[in-house]
């Protein structure tokens, strides 16, 4: 077996180039699904009906897809239908954005019902407003407790955004295939783009890691929550 | 805009051919879950051993495994395999050989975990009736641990489901595949795809959703 | 026109005349379950009624009805002559209840709570823990409420904790400090709801003084306690309570001879450990 090492090293520039797409669509969709889903969160807790029941329908709705369906569906089935063309990029982000935004509802979810009834009331009794109930005192210690969680959920976000080549967005695994394809050369470019993978995977991790550590927390080893 | 008239008749006249392209990715999971479970096992065994040789290579293989996208391993295994050796795949295989690969790392996590998740204090208890080490694992041990690994093994399942819908991409003729090839044929996408993810997520969702209520029976009754 | 009191009487005073605290027909029921079945009691400014009775007898439930953190579910609630109100809710309506529960807020910032297990916030050093109140519902300025907070923690002995963790804290300190912050905001009524039950013996003694400090200085208060030393050396007024009625109250001197039966045995039993 060879092992085309210069093959790599000259495609090495177009990878990196490709690696920053890969950084830029998963840190903007990751993003907006942190904004979206600490708005589910409150929504799941609301006492309003409508705020409760629509929130439990985005959030199991884009729990139950697979980030393949949903952006082929959105790119191909739902751009082609309504005539609205959007740009692969964009609808790549919002797929990552939309199907993030449900993982993380849940977890900011579980992070709020982990705080301390108690806290709650003592922030009450003060007379603080129901919105600096939230923001000063239960947003804080949820946000810690939620934390480890959303590392994992980045991570995931990151290795999902793979998938975003089936609508050609010009990232890591789009430009690989390209490559690969052009040079006859599989096997090398796909071990480079693991190789990248891996390394992003562990910066993302060691971010964590110290985030957790500056405040405090344990720190966790992330590899992501499941299988992506 | 396109004057794009919908006519769901083609899904309702290629149903079969849809179904059976459905079959085909719960055939694939079921396949790689298989794999992913026995494979996994193997891991942990190995990973829980003395010997250096057989435990780093294992830990660094399920590091890799999870630290890479399955879309990306899915590649390697089908079009990278064949460069490199005599391994000539079918796409069904290389599907199944690249999920159940990947679920296997995740598994050997999932028992890993359910070990650890045994309190310490069982172990000792069992030491202390005299129990045999076999004794310990098959009486004590593997019980609670078992109890501990059910919701995240099935979970396990519903994510290889959702992994498997993009086996399309090395030519597995699955739903998605089917899909694809009809509305290449009528432009029908957006009835063909929203037909085939609307399944897609009624399965997942029906899934995930018992194993949950599995889940907090289990809590109940644990 | 009626006279309908409003939040900003209380705060300029022109209740004065009114008692500290009134409560008529407090009903509360919990599904099925009652846990006040109609309580009157009036505590006059400057006061200290302590309010004993064996567990479940939904002394809590009572104190909690005051701020509404547990509405009752019928009967009023009066503060210095200002009627308190649970704010309407809707599952609807987002807006429903906005007014009400603005005022409540007003005047729960004039009533301190310290509860059986603290509640202090976690996240913030014993200064932020004080200044978080003086900032957002007194209106001070960061530097102001600062200095505050400061003063505050010294007048519980807290002042080198000022920048230590609500983690590395005594209980009985935690318990100072929630009483730091609750007097921050200057309420005229505090409420203590078993406030020394989850502390080690040792650390009780630190915050009895504490409150026996500021009842001498003229505070009102309601305080929930099995601490019966404590009580008869502070109390103006003993309220005994059993099944969410009170059974008898009077001055601590005449609770040394209760007429009830049950305030006895409640007394033996407490006695007794
Ligand atoms: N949120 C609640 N839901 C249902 N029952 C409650 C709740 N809070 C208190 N209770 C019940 O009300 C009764 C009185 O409780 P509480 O006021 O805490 O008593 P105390 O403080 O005198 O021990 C108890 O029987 C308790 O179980
Ligand atoms: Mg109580």
């Amino acid at each position: 077996m060879d092992f085309d090492f210069d093959l790599v090293l000259t495609s090495l520039p177009q990878l990196l180039r490709a690696t920053r797409v890969t950084l830029g669509v998963t840190a903007v969709g990751f993003f907006a699904a942190l904004v979206v889903g600490v708005i589910l969160a409150a929504g799941r807790r609301s006492r309003l009906i409508p705020a409760r029941v629509a929130s439990f329908l985005w959030v199991n709705f884009f729990r139950g897809a697979a980030l393949y369906v949903l952006v082929i569906w959105l790119f191909n089935g739902v751009a082609v239908a309504t005539g609205i063309l959007l740009p692969a990029l964009v609808v790549g982000g919002l797929t990552l954005a939309l199907l993030n935004s449900a993982y993380l509802a849940e977890v900011f979810r579980a992070g709020l019902d982990a705080v301390d009834e108690g806290q709650y009331e003592a922030a009450q009794a003060l007379g603080l407003r129901p919105w600096d109930v939230f923001r000063r005192v239960i947003a804080p210690q949820a946000s810690r407790i939620a934390l480890p969680s959303v590392g994992n959920h980045m991570i995931d976000a990151l290795k999902d955004s793979a998938i975003l080549a089936v609508i050609a967005v010009p990232e890591l695994m789009f430009t690989t295939n390209r490559i690969a394809q052009s040079t006859f050369r599989p096997f090398e470019m796909y071990v480079a783009a693991a190789v990248i993978y891996l390394i992003l995977v562990n910066i993302i991790a060691a971010l964590l890691r110290l985030v957790e550590s500056r405040m405090g927390i344990e720190p966790t080893l992330a590899t992501g929550t499941t299988l992506r | 805009m396109i004057d794009y008239r919908l006519d769901w008749g083609l899904v309702t006249e290629n149903l079969d051919r849809l179904m059976a392209g459905l079959g085909l990715l719960v055939v694939i999971a079921a396949f790689a879950y298989a794999v992913a479970m026995t494979l996994g096992l193997a891991m942990t065994l190995l990973r829980a051993s003395r010997l250096p040789i057989l435990r780093i290579p294992v830990a660094v293989v399920v590091e890799v495994l999870r630290s890479i996208p399955l879309f990306l391993f899915l590649f390697l295994v089908y079009y990278g395999a064949p460069q490199v050796s005599a391994l000539v795949l079918t796409p069904f295989v290389a599907a199944v050989a690249a999920l159940g690969l990947t679920g296997a790392a995740y598994a050997s996590e999932i028992y890993r975990g359910a070990l650890k998740g045994v309190d310490a204090g069982q172990w000792e208890a069992a030491d202390a009736i005299g129990l045999s080490p076999f004794g310990r694992m098959r009486y004590v041990v593997l019980p609670q641990a078992f109890r501990i690994a059910i919701p995240p093994a099935l979970n396990l399942l519903v994510a290889l489901l959702k992994g498997a819908t993009f086996v399309s991409v090395i030519g597995v003729a699955d739903m998605f595949y089917v899909s694809r090839d009809i509305s290449l044929q009528y432009f029908a996408p957006f009835e063909l795809y929203t037909f085939s993810g609307m399944t897609i997520i009624a399965v997942t969702l029906s899934l995930a959703g018992a194993v949950a209520m599995l889940e907090r029976r289990l809590d109940r009754t644990g | 026109m009626p006279d309908v009191p409003e939040a900003g009487d209380v705060r300029n005073g022109r209740r004065a005349d009114q008692p500290a605290l009134e409560l008529k027909d407090i009903r509360k029921y919990f599904g099925d379950l009652c846990v006040l079945d109609g309580i009157d009691l009036t505590i006059e400014r400057g006061e200290v009624v302590v309010i004993a009775g064996p567990s479940g007898s939904g002394k809590s439930t009572l104190l909690r009805g005051v701020n509404m953190l547990t509405p009752p579910t019928s009967g009023e609630v009066w503060f210095e002559g200002v009627r308190v109100v649970e704010p309407a809710t809707s599952r609807w309506n987002p807006f429903a209840g906005r007014r009400e529960r603005r005022r409540l807020q007003e005047l729960r910032a004039h009533m301190g709570m310290v509860f059986q297990h603290f509640n202090v916030f976690p996240h913030l050093s014993a200064r932020e823990n004080v200044m978080l109140g003086l900032v957002r519902v007194s209106g001070l300025t960061t530097d102001e409420a600062r200095e505050r907070a400061d003063r505050e923690l010294e007048a519980v002995g807290l002042a080198d904790k000022a920048d230590a963790s609500p983690a590395v804290l005594s209980g009985g300190q935690k318990q100072r400090l929630a009483i730091a912050r609750a007097l921050a905001l200057e309420p005229r009524l505090m409420l203590f709801d078993e406030v020394t039950s989850a502390l080690d013996p040792e650390l009780v003694g630190e915050v009895l003084a504490q409150m026996r400090e500021l009842a001498a200085a003229g505070m009102t208060m309601m305080v929930v306690t099995h601490e019966m030393g404590f009580a008869m050396e502070v109390a103006d007024r003993f309220v005994f309570m059993d099944e969410g009625n009170i059974v008898e109250q009077g001055t601590p001197a005449a609770m040394m001879n209760p007429q009830h039966e049950r305030t006895r045995s409640f007394l033996r039993s407490i006695q007794g450990d």
